[in-house]
């Protein structure tokens, strides 16, 4: 255990930053390698105990049933480092599924279809950070304001039905594989990789973890706040939206209810990778594991039998664990 | 009786019912001829979200228009597993006393306060669909469920025999979700008629626990990858249905190997039924439940007494009986061709 570790963004906005930061990163690194040593030991206990588990078929499925909740808890981890939240996000899924479909059905060419839902996405995005922003709304109110316009209006617009559409290649491509890895995977990892780098090697992105750690000094070192966020709401949304493509592919037609409490996941996602709510903290690949620990996890146990809900209890057994050793051990360092 | 003459009877018996209905209203309000419209009513089904609602919601108000009406609302929570949203929807109505209530219980016991208290009010209540717990209601039209399970299971052990020569191996089952009164009772006819079968191996039974998104997809998945050699697959309703179907399509499951039936149509489903990549889709009659459900309210609200308990049927379509009128007809409820009734204007 590393001992004087002191890193709440007050803190570290207050101190010089090079030896807190290192310390930061050990942290996170150690949490991370925490959340690892997990998912490798269920990844052992699963291969010897769950039939099937190490098939090709059954990892297949695995990264096919991990990459649409994975893209949201991408947008997600990058709202939650700016101190912010977006409970919108399994509503805007719904809103750009039942939009691709409804297109589709009305023989849009795929290509637009995408563009156009892509486009919907960027603009509730955008639309949420301009609230939180220029209106000086907390995230949380905006974002569950947005969560039911968007719900309400995915029912109207279905009509409160599926909306089915007669698109083989569309569906093909939720169910084909490259390269043996599926299509759907594909997509995650090029969303994980991209906004990783992004994130972590921009200038904007760098400029998220400072809103998150202070706004007002963040403001003073001459960051743009106001871009910055509504940087963070568009990428949430636009991976949203892409969420929406991808879950319609998948289900074969337009489903109203689609995403719903999806929010919730991305966010457990995020915190169990070590983002946290607090603002300035977080990864795409914590996320990316934190994901990866629900999916497996899930799986798992189903494969043994258990009944599917107890996967959901250890999910959120192991989120209340995982922040409580997070603020014990700031404790510990904050007392030495 | 056979399918048509039963239905026939259910639609004349319905139908003269509520004529006489409407006669005894226009009497008691001194021959007025537009008395009927002050017959207030609220039709509350789980939720409007599903074709198969839709189907039912129309059937109300079809009946609602030729009879002439006032409807206060059709309605549902925002999802079949809003138990608290429908809860308060009811209680609405009430505070409204309308002089009949049409319901689709989310529940069977938490609804059952809210049903007495109707009753209790006056109000009368026809239960559709799934039943509740209790006898305070006048009439319940609604598929005979546990039949319905028992013709799903005979489905697809005709549908396995015909694939593997015998009605032999493995099989598993999703449930949309555990205590749902119309379910429970699909389940156990279900389970019941595979006593005939006692060749078929039952291996897992996976609960959906209500999620209408991917967990429907991903129980069949994973139960694909623990019993690889499944023969047969079994949904209890629409949204498990299309999980399955959407498993089966993800896994590459041969369909000349595995059988799959399960309840309640949607274009996607149909379309797979043509192809051959579902092998039974358990038809009910929602627009039958709709349309009577009103009927029944009308009889019970002018003091007819109506009977306790109404079957409305069900068929077991297949690849090969798809293009028959009467599948067609439940197929598009919408169309009402099977009803006999003209499109009201």
């Amino acid at each position: 255990m590393t001992p004087s570790i002191a890193n709440t963004g007050a803190e570290r906005g207050a101190a010089p930053a090079s030896r807190d930061d290192r310390r930061l990163a050990l942290w996170t690194a150690m949490l991370r390698v925490g959340l690892l040593g997990i998912i490798v030991v269920l990844f052992i206990v699963f291969s010897i105990t769950a039939q099937g588990f190490l098939s090709a078929q059954n990892i297949e499925n695995n990264a096919r049933q991990m990459a649409v909740v994975g893209i949201l808890a991408i947008g997600e981890t990058f709202v939650i480092i700016t101190a912010g939240i977006d409970l919108s996000v399994g509503s805007l899924l719904g809103f750009g599924g039942i939009l691709a479909a409804i297109s589709l059905s009305n023989d849009l060419p795929i290509s637009l279809t995408i563009a156009f839902v892509l486009a919907a996405g960027l603009a509730v995005g955008l639309l949420n950070g301009a609230l939180i922003r220029y209106g000086a709304l907390p995230p949380f109110i905006v974002t569950l304001g947005m969560l039911g316009i968007l719900r309400g209006l995915t029912q109207i617009l279905g009509n409160g039905q599926q909306v089915a559409f007669d698109v083989p290649r569309f569906v093909n491509f939720a169910s084909d594989s490259f390269l043996r890895v599926p299509n759907l995977f594909w997509i995650l990892l090029a969303a994980g990789i991209v906004c990783g780098i992004f994130l972590q090697f921009t200038r904007r992105g760098r400029y998220a973890y400072a809103v998150g750690s202070n706004v007002e000094s963040a403001r003073r070192a001459g960051v743009n706040v106001g871009a910055t966020l509504l940087t963070v709401y568009a990428i949430s949304g636009v991976l949203a939206a892409l969420g929406g493509l991808l879950i319609t592919a998948r289900q074969g037609q337009g489903d109203p209810n689609a995403g719903t409490g999806y929010e919730l996941d991305a966010i457990a996602a995020a915190v169990l990778g070590g983002a946290s709510l607090f603002g300035a903290r977080g990864t795409i690949a914590g996320t990316f594991l934190g994901v990866l620990l629900v999916q497996i996890m899930t799986n798992g146990l189903n494969l043994l039998n258990f009944d599917p809900q107890v996967a959901r209890m250890l999910e959120g057994a192991l989120i209340i664990a995982f922040v409580f050793a997070d603020q014990h051990r700031k404790r510990l360092a904050a007392a030495a | 009786m056979d399918e048509r003459s039963r239905r026939q009877f259910l639609q004349s018996g319905a139908s003269a019912g509520a004529a006489a209905g409407a006669a005894l209203l226009t009497g008691c309000a001194s021959g007025s001829k537009s008395s009927l419209g002050s017959v207030r009513f609220a039709f509350i089904v789980k939720t409007p979200n599903s074709d198969y609602w839709q189907a039912c919601l129309t059937g109300g108000k079809n009946a609602a228009k030729q009879f002439g009406l006032d409807a206060l609302q059709f309605t549902g929570a925002n999802s079949e597993a809003n138990i608290q949203g429908q809860i308060e929807i009811v209680e609405d109505a009430i505070a409204k006393h309308p002089a009949f209530i049409v319901l689709a219980p989310t529940a069977a016991t938490a609804l059952v306060p809210s049903i007495e208290k109707a009753h209790n009010a006056g109000i009368k209540v026809v239960i559709v669909d799934s039943a509740a717990n209790t006898n305070a209601y006048d009439t319940f039209l609604a598929t005979d469920n546990h039949a319905a399970g028992m013709l799903a299971a005979r489905t697809l052990a005709e549908a396995v025999r015909k694939k593997t020569g015998s009605p032999a191996g493995q099989i598993a089952y999703s449930t949309f979700l555990s205590g749902v009164g119309s379910l429970s009772l699909r389940d156990r006819g279900f389970l019941d008629a595979l006593k005939a079968y006692p060749a078929l191996q039952l291996v897992a039974h996976k609960d959906a626990g209500g999620d209408q998104s991917t967990k429907p997809i991903s129980i069949v998945a994973d139960t694909l990858t623990r019993f690889p050699n499944l023969v047969g697959y079994f949904a209890d309703s629409l949204i498990t249905l299309q999980g399955a179907l959407t498993a089966f399509r993800e896994n590459h499951v041969d369909s000349k190997k595995i059988s799959l039936v399960g309840f309640d149509p949607s274009p996607q489903l149909v379309r797979a039924l043509r192809s051959g990549s579902v092998d039974g889709i358990v038809l009910q009659d929602p627009y039958q439940m709709g349309y009577g459900g009103v009927a029944y309210g009308v009889l019970a609200a002018a003091g007819v007494a109506t009977p306790k308990n109404i079957d409305t049927g069900v068929v077991a379509a297949t690849p090969e009986n798809v293009d028959a009128p009467q599948i067609q007809g439940l197929l598009n409820p919408m169309s009402q061709r099977h009803m006999g009734f003209s499109q009201p204007a």
